[in-house]
């Protein structure tokens, strides 16, 4: 008996005894995170969201100037600090009714981490419950995250590239609950009514704060889908359950913390690249210093792998509303489309005449089409509110009088954005003028596309460019043909010819370029735009037409002001070569005559996905005539 | 005989019928699908999305939106306790969508309202039908095209919430 109750006591003292020693209070564990410089640790970088500060002390700064963000006075630059106070913080004892403000609930994302990388040091942590983080993971039914990415709009700026941003997969998710589920997204904090050089300057050389913001999904889908006619694309990632949760823990951890906003750099898509780097093993961000385009971010994620597995899980698109109503367009038959117009063009919401002859299902068919048409005419201010609404109302009176569908839902045929060639491009090639003979041409844009070649994901027809510059080198001496710092070209192709449903087209430009192709040494910069209208002959033929004028420095009798007409055509003769013709006839306000008419044409050949060829002619005081070998890159 | 016959089953199913219309009239009272209008009585109105201009400006720009007014309706008044002000929100913001979902009898925006509610997957197409023939009574009328957004997105909302009070998970 004495044996057995010295045995059990001599267990029980040395269960006490590693108890003991598993026991660790806030300076031992602090002790043993600086024995394992967790502080240098880059994931503990990555979670600080700690940059270099080059050529400067301290040499690291992290990117959130925010107060709520560091738990140590010091933790904007001192990792270390940070790494004491945190653990500290994370020790301190629950107060009675603060247990949101608790800095475990406010830091889940370091508390995950910190529990990995030191073990059983940190079992002797208080357990704390923490109500709006276990709502914000939805209890725990987050089961994976995707990028969403809304397709580019050249009605703002701010979005001529797309927009990024994450959405947390809900367990129940599929088709319909994922308009509920919470989404993350990084956005400059602009004042109201601040005016457009303000907006640009500011937006561009770090004027603004930036931060995360979450809300409902559908907010998204309806701001983007159904107002601003974007296609959206949603990319779920392939990632394990315990990466997910980390995401969405430090998703947490940096909702409504103050960055500084970069447009072109340090944006909506480099923030969220950084939010899903936090696992280990994902190195998605583009690696050009200069700026962040979604797209190349897109084909980043598209291109890696994780634990020997696609990144990417599935992609998912939700049409716009124009392209919903283009694609049930392209569907109907010639008698449907008939009947629509009729609808359409009385102006009056009159449907389906006593006599008609269409079938029920063609009833159904055109009804829902001009269903999408009244509320696409009203995103797109083809019809005022009002007169939108109303019709839209008589549409709907019709169709609850005709049988329900059945499934039936009409399935995109949209290409993803990330297919196709890389965003930004270089060209060389050999140019021949008729005033001072022949060179090497070479010219390279950043970003992002022209008429020519437009991928998926960017406006068909169109052009957006900023900063190309092209260059002639003849003899040892190269000069500068065009350094182009903004260049759109917005055609809104009619694809139905429905009333209202006129392509209006338009084009600004703001470049320094040589005066004609008379003169090597003239450059002149100028401020040009033009207003028009486009029309699709058919599926290989647009033309279109402008009236417009433009103003610029007076160099070598070149003028300081002009308007002009024009008109161009592309021309897709298959899916890899098509050709732009155009002609500008200027006419002088001041009558300087320094303007003459200019001749274009470019015809591309796609030789790979990030390849092509051109062949260019250029008439303008002078001829001039290329080709051209071009890469994406 | 026959006379009396007649007679009773004309009284016994006047009565079934006004009992029932009791029972929905009570129901209409005092459950869901009922009570105050979610947006001009709960402090939900307030989250109209701004215009196609607003929007456009404020694209990358998206900050603080999204539950202010939830939390306001949460804090209202007693009478607004049974709103369902998640579900209220989303058909205020996305009536369009759904008042053209529940007219062609399905829809993704019409499905997440009855997920939002609680109806079983396997009971949504009886919801549908029934909210199609609620809303389907009255959008004709010339009194429902002259209501504002904010009252028929109120009508859509009793329509819904009835309608799930009997498909509940």
């Amino acid at each position: 008996m004495l044996f057995k109750l010295a045995l059990i006591l001599i267990v029980f003292f040395s269960m006490v005894s590693v108890i003991n020693a598993e026991d660790y209070n806030a300076d031992q564990v602090i002790q043993l995170a600086k024995e394992l410089r967790l502080s240098k640790h880059p994931s503990w970088v990555k979670l600080m969201h700690y940059e270099r500060n080059v050529g400067s002390l301290p040499s690291l700064v992290s990117a959130i100037h925010d107060d709520s963000f560091f738990n140590s006075k010091d933790g904007a630059f001192d990792a270390y600090a940070e790494l004491e106070a945190t653990i500290r913080a994370f020790h301190t004892p629950i107060s009675d009714g603060a247990v949101d403000s608790h800095a475990q609930c406010k830091f889940p994302a370091r508390l995950l981490w910190l529990k990995k990388s030191l073990g059983k040091a940190t079992d002797n942590l208080p357990m704390v419950y923490c109500p709006k983080y276990t709502k914000w993971v939805l209890n725990g039914s987050i089961k994976s995250i995707s990028v969403v990415y809304a397709s580019g709009f050249l009605g703002n700026p701010a979005s001529y590239y797309g927009h990024i941003l994450l959405k947390l997969n809900s367990r129940g998710s599929n088709g319909a609950t994922r308009l509920f589920d919470p989404s993350v997204n990084y956005g400059a904090i602009i004042p109201s009514n601040e005016d457009p050089i303000t907006y640009i300057t500011k937006g561009v050389f770090g004027g603004y704060d930036g931060g995360f913001s979450q809300t409902d999904y559908y907010f998204h889908n309806r701001n983007y889908s159904e107002l601003e006619l974007r296609d959206i694309w949603e990319y779920e990632i392939n990632l394990e359950k315990k990466d997910v949760d980390f995401i969405a823990a430090h998703a947490w951890e940096v909702l409504d913390k103050r960055y500084t906003y970069y447009f072109f750099r340090k944006n909506c898509a480099y923030r969220l690249a950084e939010l899903i780097e936090i696992v280990d093993g994902v190195s998605i961000l583009p690696s050009n210093r200069l700026f962040t385009l979604p797209r190349t971010l897109l084909q980043n994620i598209y291109d890696s792998r994780i634990h020997d597995k696609p990144l990417i899980r599935s992609v998912d698109v939700r049409p716009s509303r124009q392209s919903r109503f283009y694609k049930k367009f392209n569907l109907l038959t010639r008698s449907e489309r008939s009947e629509l117009r009729k609808v359409v063009d009385n102006g009056k919401g009159i449907f389906f005449e006593v006599n008609n002859t269409l079938s029920t299902d063609s009833q159904v068919k055109v009804t829902d089409t001009a269903l999408d048409y009244y509320q696409f005419a009203k995103s797109a201010e083809i019809m005022t509110k009002d007169e939108a609404d109303n019709l839209h109302h008589k549409a709907l009176v019709r169709r609850f009088q005709l049988p329900s569908n059945n499934g039936t839902a009409v399935k995109s045929s949209l290409n993803p954005p990330h297919i196709g060639r890389k965003s930004s491009y270089v060209q060389v090639g050999v140019t021949y003028n008729e005033s001072f003979g022949s060179g090497y041409s070479i010219r390279i844009r950043p970003a992002y596309y022209d008429v020519l070649d437009a991928a998926s994901g960017q406006v068909k027809n169109s052009a957006l460019t900023m900063g190309e510059v092209g260059l002639f080198a003849q003899s040892g001496k190269v000069r500068i043909s065009h350094f182009d710092f903004l260049k759109i070209e917005s055609v809104n192709a009619s694809s139905t010819n429905l009333l209202g449903d006129t392509a209006d087209a338009w084009k600004i430009k703001f470049s320094t370029q040589q005066q004609d192709l008379s003169c090597v040494d003239c450059l002149i910069t100028r401020l040009e735009g033009d207003y028009g209208y486009a029309l699709n002959l058919n599926n290989s033929v647009l033309v279109s037409a402008y009236f417009g004028g433009g103003v610029q420095d007076n160099r070598k009798g070149s003028g300081r002001a002009f308007i002009r007409t024009s008109a161009f055509a592309h021309i897709k003769f298959t899916s890899s070569f098509n050709m732009l013709l155009g002609v500008q006839l200027p006419k002088q306000l001041d009558g300087s005559n320094g303007q003459k008419n200019r001749y274009v044409l470019e015809a591309r050949q796609r030789l790979g996905i990030n390849s092509d060829i051109r062949f260019s002619y250029e008439e303008n005081k002078s001829r001039q005539y290329g080709v051209n070998v071009g890469y994406y890159f | 005989m026959y006379k009396f016959e007649k007679t009773f089953v004309v009284l016994v199913a006047s009565l079934l019928f006004m009992m029932s219309f009791s029972v929905f009239a009570a129901d209409g009272q005092n459950r869901v699908g009922s009570g105050p209008n979610p947006y001009r009585d709960c402090g939900i109105g307030a989250a109209i999305f701004p215009n196609h201009h607003v929007a456009a400006t404020t694209s990358n720009v998206i900050w603080d939106l999204g539950t202010t007014a939830v939390t306001s309706a949460t804090m209202s008044p007693e009478t607004c306790s049974n709103v369902h002000a998640k579900t209220a929100k989303f058909i205020l913001d996305n009536y369009d969508n759904l008042i053209e979902d529940v007219a062609k009898g399905e829809g993704e925006h019409l499905v997440a309202a009855l997920d939002m509610e609680g109806c079983s997957s396997n009971k949504q197409a009886d919801a549908v039908t029934m909210i199609r023939g609620n809303i389907g009574s009255k959008i004709s009328l010339a009194e429902y095209s002259q209501k504002a957004k904010i009252d028929r997105a109120a009508d859509y909302y009793y329509a819904v919430t009835f309608a799930s009070s009997s498909c509940l998970i």
